[in-house]
């Protein structure tokens, strides 16, 4: 039995990726809390540890709705194709990072091979273009989570610091700053709330930005 | 499991949403010129036509009615259409339901007893002007084509259709059945059958491109 038959989503959901495709963000809250533990549970054979995983996740979600209008359901299984369509976009997202990943481990390999940093650039060609604005895009994507997480009220900043760059449990981040634990989770809560909200503007960016594993220091899936 | 609210995921989710719901702002700032010449229309024909006398002399419950029906084609319709809101499947119901019944709750003078002509009148001609009118701003400004499934444009010729056939209840103080429904009733399926056509032509023709 494949991926696609024992993990099928309950009747409906064709129904919610039309609404969602028609611009409905509640049916798009529905379908991704039925989408999401699939994908984890399908993309769990290809990507190992969990912080990659919430990455590949992300990509997913993130490839599938700048290519939304693209979707076209086949057949009289509407629901199916909804569930072929983000396998799909899931695997290929993960065997994308997959070969980034090799990539640049073997650059790293081929940088000592060749006697360091400073006689690799000298003999370096200039990078291509593309590679370029692809990195200024994740960069100018990272100033903008940044700042969008500096303007947050401190009680919210500081819950997101800690959850986020120190990968702390709502648990120890309660601990740490002496409330309760719902407390934190509220608080958290409103801070990605907020945060979505700033950040909508730059959803193609942010697709580029999780694309680029060497880049994502601020990676929401797991800090380097 | 779904992830909970604080996880990672739900930052993506939440910034999905978010660009979703700017999407619809974005959609609402579009439209809203040609929601001001839906009513501009119907201001225009009302002042050469004119408002018929008898309009506030019926029962308070017909004009509530018909103003309810104002709200509906130039608000509710076309907003489902567009794809502003979203209201669920028992809602639409509902909502399809009231059109139709304070359409015809609005549109006779129930306390007479039925009679009138029967012929097609210059009502039926009114109607079709500021249906044809209402048509061609939807059509321009793009109100067919902003959902992928067809059957949404059935709710912007739902406005259309009931829009017209309101102006005409507002004009003519003919309220016999004989009057209204070969022409305002009439009218209005007429324009609603041409406008639903002329949506799914648009409609085709976009997604099609």
């Amino acid at each position: 039995m494949n991926a696609l038959e024992s993990d099928p989503l309950p009747q409906g959901a064709g129904a919610l990726m039309a609404r969602y495709i028609d611009g409905d963000p509640r049916a798009f809250k529905q379908l991704a809390s039925l989408l999401t533990p699939r994908l984890r549970r399908m993309l769990r054979r290809y990507v190992p540890d969990d912080a990659t995983l919430d990455d590949v996740v992300q990509m997913t979600l993130l490839k599938a709705h700048l290519a939304r209008h693209r979707f076209v359901p086949s057949g009289l299984d509407a629901d199916g194709s909804v569930r072929a369509w983000y396998y799909t976009i899931g695997r290929h997202a993960a065997l994308d990072l997959a070969r980034k990943s090799s990539r640049q481990r073997a650059r790293e390999v081929d940088l000592e091979a060749a006697g360091g940093v400073d006689r690799v650039l000298e003999d370096a060609a200039p990078s291509p273009d593309a590679t370029l604005s692809e990195d200024e895009a994740a960069r100018e994507v990272m100033t903008r989570v940044r700042s969008a997480i500096s303007e947050l009220p401190p009680g919210q900043r500081e819950v997101v610091e800690l959850h986020k760059l120190k990968e702390m449990t709502m648990a120890q981040v309660a601990e740490r700053l002496s409330i309760q634990e719902g407390t934190a989770r509220v608080r958290a809560h409103r801070a990605y709330k907020a945060l979505a909200r700033r950040l909508a503007g730059v959803i193609p960016a942010l697709a580029v930005a999780l694309s680029t594993p060497h880049l994502s220091g601020w990676s929401m899936g797991g800090p380097s | 499991m779904t992830p909970p609210e604080s996880s990672p995921i739900s930052l993506v989710q939440g910034a999905i949403e978010a660009d979703l719901e700017s999407l619809k702002r974005e959609k609402r700032r579009h439209f809203f010129p040609a929601f001001v010449a839906w009513i501009a229309v119907a201001a225009v024909v009302f002042s050469l036509a004119g408002i018929r006398g008898s309009l506030l002399l019926q029962p308070w419950w017909q004009v509530l009615a018909q103003g309810a029906v104002w709200v509906m084609c130039l608000g509710v319709l076309p907003a489902i259409g567009l794809g502003v809101i979203f209201p669920g499947r028992v809602t639409k119901t509902l909502i399809i339901v009231g059109a139709l019944g304070l359409t015809i709750l609005g549109s006779f003078d129930w306390s007479v007893e039925p009679g009138g002509s029967w012929l097609v009148g210059p009502c039926f001609a009114l109607q079709t002007v500021v249906g044809v009118a209402l048509l061609a701003i939807g059509g321009w400004s793009g109100a067919f084509v902003q959902r992928a499934r067809p059957a949404a444009g059935f709710w912007i010729a739902s406005g259309v259709a009931l829009a017209a056939l309101n102006t005409s209840t507002w004009h003519c103080a003919d309220t016999t059945f004989g009057h209204v429904i070969p022409n305002h009733i009439g009218g209005g399926l007429a324009m609603l059958l041409c406008a639903a056509i002329l949506g799914q032509l648009l409609h085709r023709q976009h997604f099609d491109e």
